[in-house]
């Protein structure tokens, strides 16, 4: 072990596949933010609303009127410059930072795959992705080298890896595997999908690609690994990601940015190709970085103390996805545990949940009106996932104790949830005065037991 | 890969196994439930409500010309039968109708009395304004029919003034051009266009008049009709109930707006008993007979509850408001199964802004 440790720790890697990933993956972020911004989503998403969701301990974190659109600009520029690889490390932390703070503004807005780009832009602060085919390398023969530790390498390689196969975990579960939920609603009503969409009326379908899935997931990363079966599992991905961009529209840029990113799996020839293409239309000489220097010793004090850092940092990643052991509950009924876990696309699940708002000294008592609060999004994911109805709970106590007479109240959630196509159910205690409970990784009590079963991780 | 094809095709015949039929929806049904809605439904309720429309402005003009208590009368009539009619296409804000806001300009109560007697008195109005809408439509005919004066004799003095007539000329003219819009854009191009609209994404007739049916239920036969009145969302409010200066009829168009609503759900034609194509027969075809029994039973919970109301909701929240809590409350259990489970099962998303997701 020791022994493989040491040989694995002093290898190298061209410093090629690196760079074409930063290039290409700083260019997918561009676009991404390009196209939230036409989508008019910074408008809808972070101005429009007058009240936001926060992550439990983040909610200092918060859109920050007009000056928003400025963040998102930071963030883009960022994005660009860390494509092109113009002062690499500052704008990569810049990156990361303004990303990350946009996704905390709001966790209405919580999805999988932007965890995920936060948490690549983080790993990309560390590495050595701009001694190649960078602005930075261009200018400073100094910060020129054609060679880095493996490991840098490898350490996005295992991101995606993770990814992947623990979004395979999660779908090994009976209502994936045996009740084709919830690709059976999904997938009902996609007769129009350009290509694909006369196949969607045959029975089998939702449970064939349930099945394709998981097992895509548990393995393409492995088969992504090996030459042999490198060019399979990547032809693989692109049917993949291209069906599910074409089935399910809403899940945006995602597909794309899996397809660029899984291509660092590839021998760094293919890399140099692409880079070499880049370069000649840009009309620079990609030769110069080709210098056969080696970044840094592989054993030099500080790559020790990123590799360190990173250890730390996937050792994390590995475990975090399973702390919904640590709570009772059907996890996709609690939530608990739920997010930051590569639990992509499992739950078809929707609520209905408005508030009663007591004043204890009168007795008085009427309805909240949601709309009056929260946009119809909001609105929507509230109501079936606690700690938003627990969040929600307490500004509405705070408002009405601010703007009447009512200084003493008590607020009662009338809320019902279904999942996967059962019919709904009561969610939350109705007995439960929200107001005096408080948010904690703890579990919630207040929360109704699950009426059914599912089996499975 | 043989090996994993091998797999599949097990699978695929373990799934046959689990589910006989095709829990899908194709275009071609899309299609029919679309023809279904138009022809059966849309269509022959705006024939109605127009035709009672007719009458109405019939009836005005009469008034117009000859100021009598008998005239009063029949318009007055005249203008229940189009009440009751308007309630049976109030569901569908779909087409002309949305991009008009037809139903806020027809239907918005309670009516700003001040600024209706401002304008009379000689204010300058334009009734196309959106900040006119509870200044016209039917639900200001109710003020100007019934609620001017306490006796009839004195609402008829009333109209012996020039621009009282002028005003109620006004809002007749203004419900008879929107109207008109509407029904016009149905029986020409835009039924067509309805039933071949038979995407499935947001855009499509099938989501939208989904979301329409909801949004009717929700906030029109719900809040608007009795939850207001009945102080669910703050005070109670005994003039906040439809057609409050008539008074006695709330109940009646209460139940012909639920029967509506319910005759839709089923896809009964809009008058009949049929049970024709309609979310009934969707959700059935998903295998959701579960939530039909559901619904079933919450729209005959939800009719009974409302026929035990007065003819007169203000006169029930004043007396005896627990009666409107009780239809607030069933009221309530549909609306949960709509906007969940339903929208769930036929996997249409309720009218929102739109964004990824995963």
């Amino acid at each position: 072990m020791k022994g493989w440790y040491q040989s694995y720790i002093v290898k190298e890697t061209e410093a090629a596949t690196l760079a074409a990933f930063r290039i290409l993956f700083g260019l997918m972020m561009v676009l991404s933010l390009i196209r939230f911004w036409l989508k008019g989503w910074i408008q809808s998403l972070y101005i429009e609303p007058t009240f936001f969701f926060s992550y439990y301990g983040f909610d200092w974190v918060k859109p920050i009127g007009l000056w928003t659109y400025l963040l998102f600009i930071i963030c883009g520029l960022s994005a660009l410059a860390v494509s092109i690889g113009w002062k690499y490390r500052f704008s990569s932390v810049v990156f990361f930072l303004s990303f990350t703070y946009i996704e905390l503004m709001d966790k209405t807005t919580y999805l999988n795959h932007y965890y995920f780009v936060s948490l690549m832009a983080f790993i990309m602060i560390w590495l050595p992705a701009e001694r190649y085919a960078s602005v930075d390398a261009y200018w400073d023969e100094t910060k020129r080298s054609q060679r880095i530790p493996k490991w840098s390498v490898d350490a996005i390689k295992l991101m995606l890896g993770i990814v992947y196969f623990y979004a395979g975990l999660a779908k090994l579960n009976s209502d994936w595997l045996f009740h084709a939920q919830p690709l059976t609603i999904w997938l009902s009503n996609k007769y129009d999908t350009p290509l694909i969409g006369a196949l969607m009326s045959w029975s089998w379908i939702p449970i064939v690609m349930s099945w394709t899935g998981a097992l895509y997931d548990l393995l393409v990363p492995f088969m992504l690994c090996f030459r042999r079966t490198r060019l399979i599992a990547y032809i693989a991905v692109i049917g993949f990601h291209v069906m599910t961009g074409l089935l399910l529209p809403q899940i945006g840029m995602f597909p794309y940015i899996m397809i660029i990113s899984t291509l660092i799996f590839f021998n760094s020839n293919v890399h140099h190709q692409i880079l070499k293409v880049i370069f000649r239309c840009l009309g620079i000489n990609k030769e110069i970085f080709d210098n056969g220097k080696s970044y840094l010793s592989c054993l030099s004090l500080r790559s020790r103390v990123v590799m360190y850092l990173l250890l730390v940092f996937f050792a994390l990643q590995i475990f975090l996805p399973f702390r919904n052991l640590l709570y009772s509950g059907e996890l996709f009924w609690t939530e608990e545990g739920y997010r930051f876990s590569w639990r992509v696309m499992l739950m078809e699940k929707a609520g209905y949940t408005t508030f009663k708002i007591v004043d204890q000294n009168t007795g008085r008592q009427f309805f909240a009106q949601n709309e009056n609060f929260l946009t119809p999004f909001q609105e929507k994911q509230m109501s079936f996932q606690p700690d938003f109805i627990l969040e929600y709970a307490h500004f509405l106590k705070t408002y009405y104790e601010q703007t009447t007479d009512m200084k003493d109240i008590a607020i009662y959630a009338d809320s019902f949830v279904t999942l996967n196509g059962r019919l709904s159910t009561r969610y939350i205690d109705p007995t439960v005065d929200l107001t005096k409970e408080k948010e904690s990784f703890k579990h919630k009590t207040w929360i109704l037991p699950f009426n059914d079963e599912i089996k499975g991780l | 890969m043989k090996k994993l094809l091998y797999l599949l095709i097990l699978i695929s015949a373990f799934g046959c196994g689990d589910s006989e039929e095709s829990r899908t929806i194709s275009e071609e049904q899309s299609t029919v439930i679309l023809t279904n809605w138009a022809d059966n439904f849309i269509i022959p309720a705006y024939e109605e409500y127009l035709a009672q429309l007719d009458k109405m402005e019939e009836a005005f003009e009469a008034f117009n010309s000859v100021r009598s208590v008998g005239n009063l009368e029949t318009l007055r009539t005249r203008w229940i039968e189009t009440y009751t009619a308007w309630q049976k296409v109030e569901i569908f804000q779909i087409g002309k109708a949305e991009s008009l806001n037809f139903q806020t300009y027809i239907n918005l109560y309670p009516v700003d009395v001040e600024k209706i007697e401002a304008s009379i008195k000689g204010e300058e109005y334009n009734l196309e304004l959106p900040s006119r809408r509870n200044q016209q439509g039917l639900s200001a005919m109710d003020y100007l029919l019934n609620g001017l004066a306490d006796s009839d004799e004195t609402i008829v003095a009333k109209y012996e003034a020039e621009e009282y007539r002028t005003y109620l000329s006004d809002v007749v003219s203004r419900i008879r051009n929107l109207s008109d819009q509407v029904a016009n854009d149905w029986k020409g191009a835009y039924r067509e266009e309805y039933i071949t609209n038979t995407s499935s994404s947001s855009g499509g007739s099938l989501d939208k008049t989904t979301n329409d049916f909801i949004f009717h239920f929700e906030k029109m036969l719900r809040a608007n009709k009795v939850s207001n009145a009945a102080g669910v969302f703050g005070s109670k409010d005994e003039t906040s109930v439809e057609a409050f200066y008539k008074n006695d009829i709330s109940r009646m168009l209460y139940l012909v707006s639920l029967e509506s609503s319910k005759n839709f759900f089923f896809g009964n034609s809009f008058n009949g008993d049929d049970q024709k194509e309609s979310l009934r027969s969707l959700l059935i075809e998903l295998d959701r007979s579960d939530l039909v029994d559901q619904i079933e039973k919450g729209y005959t919970e939800l009719n009974e509850k409302a026929s035990m109301l007065s003819d007169s909701f203000s006169e029930q929240v004043l007396n005896d408001n627990t009666k409107m809590l009780e239809v607030h409350d069933a009221s309530q259990t549909l609306v949960r199964y709509f906007k969940t489970d339903m929208l769930s099962a036929l996997n249409i998303g309720i009218d929102y802004q739109d964004g990824d997701g995963d």
